[in-house]
């Protein structure tokens, strides 16, 4: 240690960051400095006066109007269009009515989408290629085989990252071009119709494993979706 | 009896605003200290309650609440910081403290300042003068009791730059109490 205090000594001093030896030096060299003396007594002074300082502060207004307000619908939470214009009715058995066209809604977004295009790839690591289109955010993976943790709900397994993930995205949207915004939107809600419908169909089915797994599955992709995304975001 | 935090778990929104109107003084007060902005400090109040909100299933109890909606406030105030990208990162970044070195020159030479509680409100008022990764640091370690690794991480910088923003904070506070 050099005769002369350093700042970064003496905040380390008064912060009790020094082994025992270090503050027994600097306490030797402050003797003999009056400038120190003063730094180490503002030091303290600062301290002591900071942690008085009230822990609460109320803001001039009520919050909670604008708060409530909000919470209404979950954050973030991408229109579901089916939903909104068809509620959920009364518990009758549907499933055995699926058409067509929706085990085919099912089955595709259980099979196709998932964010893992060359082009966004590209686009992240910097090449000149544009921000990816619709077509870049899907493509077809097959559905890896998964060991489930039967006790687990599945919604629980993935709940509280996809909602970190959608609280993300939504704070930092503005840096994502409209484009790319709306191929997200697109894909989670076919991701979210699909998710909604396993889910009711399992309700109807409990014991069908088949349908745990592609609930699992899309939930798997809804994550992926999203995490994907906020790489974009973290990109840009 | 079924506490406020259990209720508002299960969907309850008047159990919440109880949990509101319980904590929203502290979790103001950070995000006023954080930002030195009262409209952006109820902007992010507002922020942390809705995330709390929907992230309430998540809370176990392994805390107390008031600890976790604390560290949930912190994290949403400090992702706000992240979302201006660039300016948080030169703000942040071992650049700025060659502004911090000129400071620390300059208020060798000040008389020291002697604050005291009545003089509250000139601290409360200097630190929101701070720039914003010295108010940053000073605010998590000397009110809320961060330790300079955990502030370290928060951030995304190093353990360095953490200590170098607090002694460039506390610098910049003893030239604006001397008035």
């Amino acid at each position: 240690m050099s005769e002369r205090i350093s700042d970064e000594q003496l905040n380390d001093y008064v912060d009790g960051l020094l082994s025992e030896a270090e503050a027994a030096e600097v306490e030797r060299l402050m003797a003999s400095s009056s400038e120190a003396r003063e730094t180490v007594d503002f030091l303290r002074s600062l301290r002591a006066a900071t942690a008085d300082l009230p822990a609460s502060i109320e803001p001039q207004r009520d919050l909670w109007p604008q708060i409530e307000g909000r919470m209404a619908p979950a954050p973030l939470a991408v229109v579901d269009e089916e939903a909104a214009v068809a509620p959920r009715g009364p518990a009758v058995s549907w499933w055995p009515r699926l058409n067509t066209h929706q085990w085919a809604t099912l089955a595709t977004a259980a099979l196709l989408l998932v964010v893992s295009s060359s082009a966004i790839t590209a686009w992240m690591v910097g090449t000149d290629a544009p921000p990816p289109a619709a077509a870049a955010l899907t493509e077809a993976v097959p559905i890896e085989a998964v060991s489930l943790d039967e006790t687990v709900p599945v919604e629980a397994r993935y709940a509280a990252e996809i909602e970190d993930l959608m609280w993300s995205l939504y704070e930092n949207r503005d840096s994502l071009d409209p484009q790319t915004v709306s191929t997200i939107e697109t894909n989670m809600r076919v991701i979210d119709r699909a998710i909604r419908r396993a889910r009711e169909a399992l309700e109807e089915d409990p014991a069908n494993a088949g349908l745990s797994r592609m609930l699992d599955t899309n939930y798997r992709h809804k994550l992926q979706l999203l995490q994907r995304a906020n790489r974009i975001i973290e990109m840009s | 009896m079924i506490d406020a935090v259990q209720r508002a778990q299960g969907g309850d929104q008047a159990a919440f605003e109880e949990l509101y109107r319980d904590h929203v003084g502290r979790v103001y007060a950070l995000c006023l200290r954080m930002t030195g902005d009262r409209g952006r400090a109820e902007e992010l109040a507002q922020d942390v309650f809705l995330r709390a909100w929907t992230k309430l299933s998540t809370f176990r109890g392994d805390a107390a609440f008031s600890t976790w909606l604390h560290r949930l406030a912190v994290n949403v105030v400090l992702a706000h910081r992240r979302s201006r990208g660039k300016r948080w990162a030169r703000l942040m970044g071992t650049d700025d403290l060659e502004l911090y070195e000129g400071v620390a020159a300059k208020a060798g030479l000040a008389e020291p300042a002697k604050p005291t509680p009545g003089a509250r409100r000139d601290l409360e008022e200097a630190i929101a003068t701070l720039p914003d990764g010295a108010r940053t640091v000073f605010v998590l370690y000397e009110i809320e009791g961060y330790r300079h690794d955990e502030i370290a991480e928060a951030t995304g910088t190093a353990v360095g730059t953490s200590k170098a923003q607090l002694h460039r904070a506390r610098k910049l506070l003893r030239e604006a109490l001397n008035g």
